[in-house]
């Protein structure tokens, strides 16, 4: 693998040219207004904006949601947000990397109940269908404590939210794609009066038997990805009751995941047999009394999932690993908001949570059953000092396993540079910290119970602006960010030469860097729609704490993390024909500790994709239909997001969508 | 229209990423005296890769086999046995052995489509074997035109665990003798003759590494499996056992949550070398272990520390493999036959094992 040539680091400039030079030279002469964002940050919201001031929030917007309704989250954060997603491939396993930390750095919420896993801390978000969200929010960094503790780097907020204006829906979504690929999704929505109910289903299976060329091997030759099927499938179902003052709402998800794994390029041994399939159950019950100065809030949550990790040499008949695990957690959340007057707001929530979680491997015959009992409890409080000035205030006391976290504070603050706030600075400045995975606590061998908690200080300062004028609007922010996580766990073979690895609290790590988001929006003579935006973000996440004289590692890089990642998405509409191109970049990623680079000191070279989708929509009043062509890596770029795991070249796909709404 | 049309031409402009193929390294180490060292590289990393360390103008060359053929080595690189001025590289999780010009490193051929194997074992020009992890089978090839020729059922169906994963080989006579270390305590005997199993010694709990002293002893070292195996956690231990009786003579035990590994004889083969977070040393005739350590390791934090150890059969010159975080480069140590430091140079990722070219 060659070293990144000057090409790599032109390419990010043009990107960034693009991104940047374009943003004001967009006609702004347009007439009418067409702003999708800030419509919906406040249908999103539902709450008093004062709760928003001096944090850092994304909402993605509905209209990504839409596009990608036949993708994943993984894919949507990868493309659309600064949030590196490091992926095994298609249909593989994939994690976030929020402002360069680790994966269990990202904490994620359904509907408010947190779903990462309680054995190894991370989500696998190849593993959401966008088609199952209706908002997706992104907290960074400090501002995530409003959700819950343990977000290093950030949270992602899923949620669901019923339509009430639905009386009756269907709709069919069916894609076709490269390599035998075959996508289907039903929603049905059925209302009347105080009450709503949403069914939606889903099914993606594919062969995944992509062709590349493999030189991971000798003779090198032309190859097709092998063994690499998967078959998804879920349901999502929604009840929502509203009264007076009262909203009730019930909702299930139920997924499952056959998946095959597999080998590296340089594989070339007897057939093996390497499967994973997944089972979740999720289910959260809702309960919210409204007042006009006050909400109460409360919510059950059930979330259970299963693991079962399956390897086996085919030919020798020999089942290597056969683990299974099973984790279950049931969590209640009560929330208080007060809002005595329209500048100052409190909020109390008290979450308790309680976790089994088992796992065996029926070859090895080792595993461990441990159960878990956690207390967090917030206060917050928000205050607009003076009409340009609100400051928030938060902490958390959290307990779990007898040991007690007692202060993990944030503070923000946005102070308004003009009288339309048009324009603001935002800081945070917060702790916190991150507790153990079960399997880092527990795991058999290595696990050690002794573990502490990693321990975190981050601070944020950034400038908004956001303006629309007619049927023009233009946002842009920048984010500057610093973190320092000690204690940091990782996994290492230990002093003592047993031959298998130790969990221990080895790093200091320092992260900073910077994120970058633009969108504008014009509509030019009420039939041209257009829309760009952009994100760059620079991230440095190093190890200060490297021990050992010969370690080099010390100031490095941490490894698969990239410095540059950007995206860019374009798109335009004129009467009912679309046209969509996404491209994001990933930069160059060290694969050493020591981030060494040479002619064979392998890195991973930077990539940009182009992902193209065009399409038509009709609309014949009740009856709405959809066609879209798709098509993905257009330069047919040869590129490797994991070391030795090829990725596909150009493929297409074709979705057709059938609506009815009555 | 205008921008969008702006914004497609440039997107069409950033194609630009050129690749520019990186020249093939020639090496000839026709006639020097040198040792390859074997770096595992990270599981399901594939970044595994060749060394060769020229010890006497103390040159070292990095990622030979890459550099040479311009393919990556492969998945966990376990060890390389080197016959005939060939290298044959036992490629662990690529489930495969390489074959290189052991002057040249140039690729020369492969044997595919085995489990996970780990030691080759050379007979002959005409047979050798190869253990393997997770087959219960131990692969026959010919050495000379790299074509497998059979193999020989290791499977014991009386265990509740999955064995024999088969491990070293030392020869005795016409009898192989292999270590079966995984969830196992068995010494395994074949008659290389009629490729048969054809008796075997049962030792301490997980028998790691062993070698055949200058009296026709073999030396066994146990790591006794670790703490919350269903296999069983015991001492780690020592045995000896006469190679043509197959009668244990001694044994030697270590304290629990020690974890002795790597054992090695000195040219002579009268005297033992074993890392247990520091390198030890016996005589053969010894009758109880060390009780200081040859060769101190300085390391006194969470990880790091010696990692393998061999030793050079002409001249017991000692090469310590220490990994550091297992994430980049390693260090190799080399010490004279007294424990002095000769030389320390960096090699690939986990420096696990070595091959020393005497031709």
């Amino acid at each position: 693998m060659k070293a990144p040539g000057r090409g790599q680091w032109n390419l990010l400039a043009k990107a960034m040219f693009i991104l940047f030079v374009m943003m004001p030279s967009v006609n702004a002469e347009a007439q009418k207004l067409n702003d999708t964002i800030s419509m919906n940050e406040v249908q999103i919201l539902g709450k008093k904006t004062i709760g928003e001031v001096g944090t850092m929030t994304t909402h993605i917007d509905t209209l990504v949601l839409q596009m990608l309704k036949t993708q994943n989250i993984s894919e949507l954060l990868s493309s659309y947000t600064p949030v590196f997603i490091k992926s095994y491939g298609r249909g593989s396993s994939a994690t976030a990397s929020f402002r360069g930390t680790a994966p269990s750095h990202t904490q994620v919420y359904w509907n408010g109940l947190k779903v990462n896993s309680m054995m190894r801390g991370d989500v696998d978000f190849s593993l959401y269908p966008v088609y199952f969200i209706d908002d997706l929010i992104l907290q960074h960094g400090g501002s995530s404590l409003q959700s819950g503790s343990g977000a290093l780097g950030g949270s992602v907020l899923i949620n669901n939210k019923p339509d009430w204006t639905d009386r009756f829906s269907i709709r069919y979504v069916q894609t076709i794609e490269s390599f035998s690929t075959n996508k289907e999704y039903l929603n049905l929505g059925y209302g009347k009066g105080k009450v709503q109910f949403k069914t939606r289903l889903f099914s993606d299976r594919s062969k995944n038997d992509f062709p590349y060329f493999n030189y991971g091997v000798l003779p090198m030759h032309q190859d097709v990805q092998k063994k690499a099927g998967y078959s998804k499938s879920g349901l999502l179902q929604e009840v929502y009751f509203r009264f007076k003052n009262q909203t009730v709402s019930a909702k299930l998800w139920a997924y499952q995941s056959n998946r095959n794994l597999p080998q590296l390029m340089s594989f070339e041994g007897d057939t093996r047999n390497e499967t994973q399939k997944d089972k979740n159950l999720r289910a959260v019950l809702n309960w919210k009394y409204i007042k006009e100065k006050s909400k109460v809030e409360c919510l059950v949550g059930l979330n259970m999932s299963q693991l079962n990790y399956y390897r086996s040499s085919t030919e020798a008949d020999f089942v290597n690993f056969d683990s299974r695990s099973k984790e279950n957690s049931f969590t209640n959340q009560l929330n208080y908001d007060w809002n005595p007057k329209k500048t100052l707001s409190f909020n109390w929530s008290l979450n308790t949570s309680y976790s089994t979680v088992s796992s065996f491997d029926d070859v090895q015959k080792v595993g461990y059953d441990q159960d878990q009992l956690t207390f967090s409890l917030l206060n917050s409080t928000h205050i607009q000092l003076f009409s340009d000035w609100a400051v928030s205030f938060l902490f958390r006391s959290e307990c779990y396993d007898g040991r007690l976290i007692g202060f993990i504070p944030s503070f923000g603050t946005e102070y308004w540079l003009d009288k339309r706030q048009i324009s603001s600075l935002k800081m945070n400045l917060s702790r916190n910290y991150h507790q153990p995975t079960l399997n880092d606590l527990y795991w058999i061998p290595g696990g050690n119970p002794g573990l502490k908690p990693e321990d975190g200080f981050s601070g944020d300062l950034a400038f908004a602006y956001k303006q629309s004028s007619g049927d023009a609007a233009f946002s842009f922010q920048i984010t500057g960010f610093a973190s320092l996580i000690d204690n940091w766990i990782e996994w290492r073979p230990s002093l003592s030469g047993a031959n298998y690895w130790e969990a221990g609290n080895l790093r200091k790590v320092f992260a900073r860097g910077a994120e970058i988001q633009a969108s504008k929006q014009i509509l030019t003579a009420n039939v041209l729609q257009f829309n760009l935006r952009g994100n760059y973000s620079y991230t440095a996440t190093s190890n200060i704490d490297a021990v050992s004289s010969v370690d080099e590692s010390r100031g490095k890089q941490l490894m698969y993390i990239p410095k540059h990642k950007a995206n860019l998405f374009a798109e335009t509409d004129f009467k009912g024909y679309y046209l969509k191109i996404n491209i994001p970049f990933t930069g160059k990623r060290y694969i050493t500790s020591n981030n060494l680079e040479s002619d064979y000191e392998q890195v991973l070279n930077p990539y940009c994709l182009v992902n193209l989708t065009m399409g038509k929509k009709f609309d014949w009043n009740r009856l709405m239909a959809n066609v879209s062509l798709n098509v993905e890596n257009l330069t047919n770029e040869d590129y490797m997001a994991i070391l030795w795991r090829p990725m596909p070249g150009r493929y297409y796909s074709l979705t057709v969508q059938i609506q009815f709404r009555k | 229209m205008k921008q969008l049309f702006f914004i497609l031409i440039c997107t069409i402009g950033f194609y630009s990423c050129s690749k520019s193929p990186v020249d093939t390294v020639f090496f000839d180490f026709t006639g020097n005296r040198g040792v390859y060292i074997i770096n595992e590289g990270n599981f399901m990393f594939g970044n595994s890769s060749l060394s060769f360390y020229d010890p006497d103008t103390k040159k070292v060359v990095n990622h030979v086999f890459q550099a040479r053929n311009g393919a990556p080595l492969g998945d966990v690189a376990q060890s390389m046995t080197i016959y005939n001025n060939l290298g044959f590289v036992a490629v662990n999780n690529s489930g495969k052995i390489y074959i290189i010009d052991s002057s040249t490193a140039i690729f020369k051929g492969s044997i595919t489509g085995l489990s996970s194997p780990r030691y080759i074992h050379i007979i002959n020009s005409q047979k050798a074997y190869v253990t393997d992890l997770f087959a219960r089978k131990i692969t026959i090839f010919n050495p000379s035109t790299f074509l497998i020729t059979g193999d020989i059922s290791v499977s014991n169906s009386t265990s509740e665990f999955t064995q024999h994963a088969t491990e070293q080989m030392i020869q005795y006579k016409n009898l192989v003798f292999t270590n079966c270390w995984s969830y196992d305590n068995k010494i395994l005997v074949i008659d290389t003759e009629t490729d048969q199993l054809i008796d075997s010694i049962e030792v301490f709990k997980q028998p790691n590494s062993m070698v055949i002293d200058k009296d026709n002893k073999i030396w066994v070292l146990t790591d006794g499996g670790f703490e919350g195996n269903a296999y069983g956690y015991e001492r780690p231990g020592l045995l000896k056992i006469d190679a043509e009786t197959r009668e244990i003579e001694r044994t030697f035990r270590f304290a629990l949550g020690e974890h002795p590994l790597s054992l090695c004889l000195n040219f002579k083969k009268d005297s033992l070398l074993f890392l247990n977070r520091h390198v030890w040393k016996m005589a053969v005739t010894d009758k109880k272990l060390p009780e200081q350590p040859f060769i101190l390791s300085a390391y006194t934090n969470l990880y790091g520390g010696f990692f393998s150890l061999a030793i050079d059969p002409s001249n017991s010159e000692i090469y310590i493999g220490d990994a550091i975080d297992h994430a980049q480069n390693g260090v190799v140590h080399r010490y004279d036959p007294l424990g002095q430091l000769i030389d320390e140079f960096k090699v690939g990722i986990s420096p696990g094992g070595f091959a020393f070219k005497t031709e």
